[in-house]
């Protein structure tokens, strides 16, 4: 191709694009005003609604979720807005749902009442699904009332056995509860149900310590293993090695009281009149026995050694019995049962042995006291060797008691021999007792009998004494009585401290020994003087 | 020399930053979005008028425009779906532009890509709107569905001092719905500034497939969005081009490509390649012909190619399973319209071989391109 035709074919080109341009262009143009008519019929057209009956995307997933959550279990179904469904018992459903949303509110305010009632009417309305249930139990617990707790609970897991919240729940009100095994069941059950709840398993540790403390504070499943226990092991045998013969059941009796045989030789060691400090206000064990005797006044003997004898010998003899009784308790190797069980028959037969010889024992008490023998209560459990302190005491629990025995029951003491003796004795005498006592008492004695131990109270009751039967009995030397008592080394501040009762008591002692034939006029002044009386 | 030819017809200098030139459907009007030197947005509405263009409406907004598409409106209703600077999803109507249709705080970064669907399309599903942001989010938005999006492709939170937490995020650049040839199935593509190339499936919502090209990808598009996946362009940075064959999914080679490294570079009328490698911004299908597109590149000139598919598509490979067999690009034309990237372009839809392009030398041009009717 030449150079010629080269540049005629590129301008033949160029014209020819150059027409298609211009063709290009008119096209346009032309195109332009029709789009442009087209556009304004358009305008002048109603506005087409857009692609309207196509769901929005998202939608169509909520739609989806809806058919599932419809198919999976009621409980779980979220609450949120739908279409009323056409089943009559899902309206009902969903009706209990809306009023348990807004117990839920009610619940978030802190507003347990409202919420309560709310659930209830949930309840009523729909009364198949738990959740109602286990959320007017929360609201219980809130508000302490733990028993409906448990009951609303107990429905829920009626509804559905595996529902943990419910289980949960009633732990927690049982805990309050103070039904420590209650609540372990639920929690173990909570946890198999749900092996990773952790809160329930912290709750399965604090109350397995709560359980632990009580057990060693004083649990009925505790004791101390006793010497010479002999653990029975269980055995594992293979399936075909194990016995064939069915199964016995074995009855299994409560013991009520088990720990008695481990008090039992404490029990001894115990003296009676500690247990009646202690148990009965010191109401007095002398009573107490009577009671149980129909017939104390057959052995109303007042000769007391020898009955003081008889009796540590019975004690003695019932002694060896109760010992062996212990012993025996703990040699025989017997389940608890049989132990027990003996030691109740052996008890008996010492009290029948120890009946015989308690009125002997009340019989005999005074006069013992007196002779300085030992009483003989305390024989069984002490040594015979009673120091005064101790005889003092029972004769001071008797005499504080209201109930105690009358005078005639009781035997006058011998006359005391020393001071201790003589304030002993006193304190535990009637009027009329005080009265022979005292007169027993040698009168050159009795300043010195008196002693340093002299204070107020017996000399009140010394004037008391003489004041009323001395007195009218004209004993001869009340006079000699009151002189000697003047001697004694307290008197001069016992006669400034005394009272206005006590003056009158002596100036009408003075006054009526005056008129009495026999008088001393010189000691008669000289008592005057002493006791400040004008 | 029966070759088409892209001869500019018209030329509008602008005195803001053109980031988005779009055709109004059934109308000789384009519109085009911006941004001011005050950073203030811009839409102008133009209109053709026989040798000149005719500025019909303009409305400015406190935030510049990025990117804008009338994919989900219908031809009555012209609302046009924009994204800004500040990650405001807005949908605008033509006619009373002042007041947003739909308004949505949809990113927390810049809205780059917008790709919309369902407007005029009969029978593909809901008219949807998908966003790809600079904060690495991909999000599907139905305007009748209040302010949540209908379905959000976030990248996972990045664990980290929280100062470098930017980078970690991957900037989304492109996005394309396709796929969409019944009224469920639907398929957002998204191209990400490190290459990374995602397949969302929209209907079980699931990345369906994910490639990583060589660089960050600037444009994406399937031949047809209402169609089965036949075939989608991606251009990247440093003048890539690829072309896969959406078709056969490969389970472990996924889809086959073709690719074209040059074609960021300019083309000298005389058919000369020359310059560096410079950044395909844009692919556009030629609504009335899937197997031309046309590609707008950083050198300022744009090119028209061909796509040839081969003898077979499918082949059994080894283990017996389908891989797909990519078909060769033929350039068709070239032209270069301006010194700076062609970065928007847009085909009319209703009139063949007219076309409207913006430039970052702050101008649109209308096109005409001649003999497309050949093919």
């Amino acid at each position: 191709m030449s150079a010629q035709e080269k540049a005629f074919e590129l301008q033949r080109q160029v014209r020819q694009n150059a027409r298609e341009y211009e063709n290009s262009v008119k096209d346009l143009y032309s195109w332009e005003q029709d789009i442009k008519n087209k556009e304004k019929e358009l305008q002048k057209s109603p506005l087409s609604a857009a692609n309207k009956d196509l769901p929005v995307r998202s939608h169509v997933q909520t739609d989806k979720s809806r058919k599932e959550s419809a198919s999976s279990s009621a409980a779980s179904s979220p609450t949120e807005k739908q279409d009323l469904p056409v089943d009559p018992v899902a309206q009902q459903y969903k009706k209990a749902n809306d009023i348990k949303d807004r117990g839920n509110t009610y619940v978030k305010q802190g507003e347990y009442e409202k919420a309560i009632v709310a659930y209830s009417t949930a309840i009523a309305v729909y009364p198949h699904d738990p959740i109602y249930h286990i959320n007017r139990a929360l609201c219980y617990l809130k508000q302490e009332s733990f028993d409906q707790c448990v009951e609303d609970c107990e429905a829920a897991i009626a509804l559905d056995k595996l529902c943990v919240k419910a289980y949960y729940r009633r732990m927690q009100a049982n805990e309050s509860l103070g039904n420590n095994m209650e609540a372990l069941k639920d929690c173990t059950t909570v946890l198999a149900i749900e092996p990773k709840n952790i809160e329930a398993k912290r709750s399965l540790a604090r109350i397995n310590d709560r359980l632990r403390k009580i057990a060693t504070k004083s649990g009925p499943n505790f004791t101390p293993d006793r010497p010479g226990m002999i653990e029975i092991l269980p055995i594992e045998k293979p399936a075909y090695k194990r016995s064939k013969k069915a199964m016995r059941s074995v009855p299994v009796v409560d013991v009520v009281s088990p720990r008695a045989t481990i008090d039992d030789s404490n029990q001894l060691r115990i003296s009676d009149e500690d247990i009646d400090k202690i148990f009965n206000s010191n109401c007095g064990i002398i009573e107490e026995v009577k009671k149980t005797n129909p017939k104390p006044t057959p052995m109303p003997d007042t000769s007391g050694p020898p009955k003081a004898e008889t009796i540590a010998k019975t004690s003695k003899e019932v002694k060896p019995t109760k010992q062996t009784a212990v012993k025996v308790a703990p040699a025989v190797e017997t389940p608890k049962e049989t132990e027990t069980r003996k030691d109740t028959k052996i008890v008996p037969e010492s009290d029948n042995e120890a009946k015989p010889s308690a009125p002997k024992k009340t019989a005999v008490e005074v006069p013992k006291v007196q002779t300085q023998v030992s009483p003989p209560k305390t024989t069984i459990e002490r040594s015979p060797e009673v120091n005064t302190v101790q005889t003092e005491k029972i004769e001071q629990a008797s005499s504080n008691n209201a109930m105690s025995p009358s005078p005639i029951e009781r035997f006058l003491p011998p006359a005391p021999t020393s001071t201790a003796q003589f304030h002993v004795t006193w304190k535990e005498l009637s009027g009329p007792q005080k009265y022979q006592y005292l007169k027993s008492i040698e009168v050159p004695n009795l300043c010195k009998i008196l002693g340093a131990g002299f204070d107020s109270d017996t000399f009140a009751d010394l004037l008391r004494t003489i004041h009323d039967f001395f007195v009218p009995n004209k004993e001869p030397n009340t006079a000699a009585v009151l002189l000697e008592i003047s001697k004694n080394d307290e008197f001069t501040i016992l006669a400034m401290l005394m009272s206005a009762e006590e003056k009158k008591m002596v100036s009408s002692i003075l006054n009526a020994i005056k008129n009495w034939p026999s008088k001393n006029p010189a000691v008669l002044d000289n008592l005057f003087k002493e006791y400040g009386v004008a | 020399m029966d070759k088409p030819q892209l001869i500019e017809h018209l030329h509008e200098a602008l005195n803001y930053t053109v980031y988005d030139t779009k055709w109004v459907p059934l109308s000789a009007k384009f519109v085009i979005l911006g941004s001011k030197a005050n950073g203030h947005g811009i839409m102008d509405i133009y209109e053709l008028n026989q040798d000149k263009l005719v500025k019909v409406k303009s409305v400015e907004k406190k935030v510049a425009f990025k990117c804008g598409t009338f994919g989900a409106a219908s031809l009555r209703n012209r609302h046009m779906a924009i994204g800004d600077f500040e990650g405001r999803l807005q949908v605008l109507d033509m006619e009373q532009p002042d007041l947003p249709v739909y308004n949505v705080k949809a990113h927390n970064g810049i809205i780059n890509t917008i790709d919309a669907i369902g407007g005029t399309q009969i029978d593909c599903g809901a008219p949807e709107i998908v966003t790809g942001s600079r904060d690495g989010a991909v999000k599907v938005w139905d305007i009748r569905q209040g302010q949540a999006p209908v379905v959000d492709m976030s990248p996972p939170p990045q664990m980290g001092d929280g100062v470098n937490n930017s980078s970690g995020r991957r900037d989304c650049w492109a996005v394309a719905f396709g796929n969409t040839y019944n009224a469920e199935e639907r398929i957002v593509a998204a191209g990400y500034d490190n290459g990374d190339l995602k397949i969302f499936d929209l209907r079980s919502l699931s990345v369906r497939w994910e490639a990583t090209m060589k660089n960050g990808i600037c444009g994406l598009e399937f031949d047809r969005r209402d169609i089965p996946m036949n075939k989608l362009a991606v251009t990247t940075l440093e003048g890539g081009l690829l072309v896969f064959d959406m078709r056969t999914q490969h389970p472990t080679k996924g889809f086959s490509y073709v690719e074209e490294r040059n074609a960021g570079r300019s083309v000298g009328t005389n058919g000369v390649i020359s310059g560096p490698k410079a950044t395909v911004w844009v692919v556009r299908h030629l609504p009335q012909n899937r197997d031309l597109f046309l590609t707008g590149g950083g050198t300022g000139s744009i090119r028209l190619w061909q796509y040839e598919y081969p003898d077979r598509r499918v082949i059994d490979d080894s283990d017996g399973n389908k891989l797909g067999v990519a078909g060769a690009l033929n350039m068709l034309s070239a032209a270069t319209l301006s010194s700076q990237p062609v970065h928007c372009f847009d085909w009319h839809p209703d009139k063949l071989g007219l076309a409207v392009c913006g430039a970052f030398d702050q101008s649109v041009r209308v096109l005409i391109t001649t003999k497309l009717n050949t093919f």
